[in-house]
């Protein structure tokens, strides 16, 4: 059978914000787009969010991720991108050649795309809390859970947990309640070699004693889950006492019915699409782990190749949405359809409303700062 | 089938619209999802949560729901190893538990 092949001026691997804001970007300025996703609906993982925005006094506002992705989706179709929804990509060839194939066996795609520029915005997947039992049906990752609640309405549970401590923990805890779940308790983890991020005790957990409420759930920091237990589903935890310096107190060991527990492990950028192309990765903990070297306007060292989103290094939904406009401007100036000094005055506007999105951003990494400081330094001393 | 674990109202994004039901079966058996579904929330909103076995027999199921981590996987319409969380349903679909052999080259 002959190989499916489309042509574009630029290929943009991941329908997130980023992707599909560069996309519009770069469409806008007379690039012919093509946005290849895995999921069956744009939008990536800002579908998953739900959250609430503090305007001027008490003025709240809930940012609904379902609609907000949906609005990134009209606008690109809009500027006269062509999203192809349902398609992995299995590899990616310098020059460049994007190679695809489809999720659902029962829809068509192209076998290989083929485009001068490549936008790489595959964003980050979530750590596995590795604990005794965690593949249980009924143990979902954070963004599982929120697939479920936020996307489909659905409940995860009856009665749940939610193991590990961060921001996100938190928001999720609080999406559970949404969705009529009893969330039992946040709490951490206990250490173990296999559990990342475990939870590091401080003078927090001397001065709280315990616990703290948060919107009702109570947030345990001297107690800690053991194992995940059940036969076909989650069935209960296993919980143990912690002292403040995080250590097991033994004897005080039980079991808590539930039937979901969601895990919060922090998230990592998914290189590995641009390490198969040999782009250049150095390792920043403060960005989530590895990431791509990349200059001020979200370029490579390869030419041709730009990067935005979660990639490069885990950031939430409106610095990715930036920066991925940043990058079709980029790449439009790269393919020779904005004019130079006008795309130097466009990429000036967005690097300005990415700082505001920065200064404004919902805090996955708190020293992500230090890190973006550091890859800067990096990509200026680069070998060239 | 019920769907025991749909959300009828949502305190923020308020009363669940009623989707176009979409019928469809697993490992043998007739349900109903809603058009807009994947694989996953239909099986899970009527309670069905184990999607297959690993090697060792033991139970597996949704775990990232963004298509990372494969735990999802199924049968549909005789083709091993899809993803359940990435694949909308559709009418007449049929979608089987994926049950490990022990041998990771078998299809």
């Amino acid at each position: 059978m002959p190989m499916r092949v489309e042509h574009a001026d630029l290929v943009v691997v991941g329908a997130g914000p980023a992707g599909l804001s560069a996309a519009t970007e770069a469409a806008r300025a007379g690039v012919r787009v093509i946005v290849v996703d895995e999921s069956p609906v744009p939008g990536g993982c800002l579908r998953f969010e739900l959250q609430e925005l503090f305007g001027p006094g008490d003025h709240v506002e809930w940012q609904v991720g379902v609609e907000e992705a949906h609005h990134l989706a009209c606008a690109a179709e809009a500027a006269g991108v062509c999203v192809i929804p349902g398609a992995s990509v299995w590899g990616i060839f310098p020059g460049w050649e994007v190679y695809v194939t489809p999720v659902d066996p029962a829809s068509a795609v192209p076998d290989v795309i083929r485009a001068p520029a490549l936008i790489v915005a595959t964003g980050a997947a979530q750590n596995p809390m590795v604990l005794p039992g965690w593949t249980l049906p009924g143990v979902l990752n954070a963004g599982a859970a929120q697939f479920l609640l936020n996307v489909y309405r659905i409940r995860p549970g009856t009665r749940a947990v939610v193991v590990g401590i961060d921001p996100l923990a938190l928001v999720v805890a609080r999406q559970l309640t949404f969705g009529g779940v009893e969330v039992k308790a946040i709490l951490p983890p206990v250490p173990g070699p296999y559990v990342i991020g475990s939870f590091q005790p401080d003078a927090v957990t001397r001065s709280l004693d315990g616990s703290l409420p948060v919107w009702g759930i109570p947030l345990l920091l001297r107690r800690a889950v053991m194992s995940i237990e059940g036969r076909d589903r989650v069935e209960g935890v296993r919980v143990v006492d912690l002292d403040a310096d995080g250590h097991i107190i033994p004897g005080g060991e039980e079991t808590w019915e539930v039937d979901a527990a969601v895990t919060v492990a922090g998230l990592f950028p998914l290189v590995n699409l641009i390490l198969s192309v040999g782009c250049p990765v150095v390792h920043i903990p403060e960005l989530g782990g590895h990431v791509p070297l990349y200059g001020p306007d979200l370029e490579t060292p390869l030419s041709g190749l730009f990067v935005a989103g979660s990639l490069t290094g885990v950031v939430g939904s409106p610095i990715a949405a930036a920066q991925g406009r940043l990058a079709g401007i980029t790449a439009a100036r790269h393919l020779g359809k904005l004019q130079a000094g006008r795309a130097a005055q466009e990429q000036e506007r967005i690097r300005a409303s990415l700082s505001e999105a920065r200064a404004r951003a919902f805090e996955f990494l708190p020293d992500a700062d230090r890190g973006m400081a550091r890859l800067a330094g990096l990509w200026d001393r680069r070998a060239t | 089938m019920a769907e025991q674990h749909r959300v009828a109202y949502h305190p923020v994004l308020g009363a669940t619209p009623d989707g176009q039901p979409i019928s469809f079966t697993f490992d043998g058996r007739d349900i109903h999802g809603r058009k807009g579904d994947t694989i996953a929330s239909a099986l899970w909103a009527l309670g069905l949560t184990v999607l297959g076995q690993g090697a060792g027999g033991d139970p597996r199921g949704l775990y990232c729901g963004i298509g990372h981590c494969f735990s999802c996987r199924v049968t549909v319409d005789g083709v091993r190893g899809v993803r359940a969380c990435l694949v909308l349903i559709r009418p007449g679909m049929r979608v089987e538990r994926c049950v490990e052999d022990g041998d990771a080259n078998a299809r």
